[in-house]
């Protein structure tokens, strides 16, 4: 796709141009993907709020110097991969974020919260068991690789396509796909006891 | 096994293609499917993972998202500023480095019985190298302090 024909990209020059609106435009529609997308990443969404706050920063102080060379999304996605990767690597700043949320939001946040939810109008026994397929998918996809997560969060559940992949990954469209498949296959192994759940 | 059949492709093949969605699939995959039941078996799980993703939830952002975005954007005027300038990082972590190389020279040339007293130098100074490392890797933390000082802020 041409970045030119992208609406998001036409948001970010008028952020570029110092349009306030267009920013909280942007921020409105990426949010929660974001959010889902980095909790899914870490395997919980303690920091993942905080994360995607972090993403916006950074795009919003690079818009001055913004070159529309990519769909906005591939950009933010990019900027997102690394923060995340950044902090993976990082338990100091793993440590830094636990301290900087206040107790109200520990409170509002139990802790697994988002793989936890439950449907109020489920039996308890079934909502116990969709929990504990929850955290069982949960782990599955935070013990794969680094890279392959990545690249099978952004193909299941943002369903990009396998040339954005690549460019987010920053890797080759062929790569891109053998990551997916390679996630797959690990994932398949991990799950098979909890395949029934599926249908 | 691997099994094949006249213009079909090998199951090798076709467990490569089965990463694409099944909408995607090629009308030959989908007849080599239909009879080999090992590809079938594998196809089968490869589908339950990925519809088992799907059990996790969507999570919706706090109404205060976009406010804490700009919060933290807002006072760029009163941002604190990293607590050791790059320079002086890159500086110190040089001066370590060519101070490990003549104090560990120097032993070498004394050698004997001087050995256990220099190895302890040495010691020392690679635990101060190391520490400096630790700093130089988590140099990204010490540049987000300001970000978490914005925080604070009321």
């Amino acid at each position: 796709m041409d970045p030119i024909l992208d609406p998001d990209v036409e948001l970010m020059l008028r952020v570029r141009a110092g349009d306030r609106s267009a920013f909280e435009m942007l921020i409105g529609k990426y949010q929660r993907p974001l959010i889902n997308l980095i909790g899914r990443y870490l395997g919980a969404y303690d920091d993942a709020e905080d994360l995607a706050q972090e993403v916006f920063v950074r795009v919003h102080r690079a818009a001055p110097r913004y070159q529309p060379t990519a769909k906005f999304s591939t950009w933010l996605y990019t900027i997102a991969r690394r923060l995340c990767a950044n902090h993976a690597r990082g338990g100091a700043l793993r440590r830094w974020f636990s301290l900087s949320r206040d107790a109200a939001d520990r409170e509002d946040d139990p802790p697994d919260a988002g793989l936890n939810v439950a449907d109020p109008a489920d039996d308890p026994s079934v909502a116990a068991e969709k929990r504990q397929l929850r955290r069982v998918v949960a782990q599955a996809l935070a013990e794969l690789p680094d890279t392959l997560r990545f690249a099978v969060i952004l193909r299941r559940y943002e369903e990009l396509s396998y040339e954005e992949i690549a460019a987010i990954l920053g890797c080759s469209v062929t790569a891109a796909k053998l990551r997916v498949h390679r996630a797959k296959a690990v994932l398949a192994k991990r799950l098979a006891p909890y395949a029934k759940d599926a249908g | 096994m691997t099994m094949t059949q006249p213009d079909s492709p090998t199951c090798n093949t076709v467990r490569a293609m089965l990463a694409e969605d099944i909408k995607t699939r090629s009308e030959s995959i989908e007849r080599h499917l239909a009879w080999c039941a090992a590809c079938r078996v594998v196809a089968e799980r490869l589908n339950s993972a990925w519809t088992l993703l799907g059990a996790l939830e969507h999570r919706e952002p706090s109404p205060r998202f976009a406010a804490g975005v700009m919060a933290k954007l807002a006072p760029t005027g009163t941002r604190a500023r990293p607590l050791i300038a790059p320079w002086l990082r890159w500086t110190a972590a040089a001066a370590t480095f060519a101070a490990i190389v003549v104090v560990t020279s120097t032993i070498l040339d004394r050698g004997g019985t001087e050995d256990k007293a220099a190895s302890a130098v040495v010691a020392e100074l690679d635990l101060d190298l190391l520490e400096s490392q630790e700093l130089l890797t988590n140099l990204d933390v010490v540049e987000e302090l300001d970000v978490l000082l914005l925080l604070d802020e009321p």
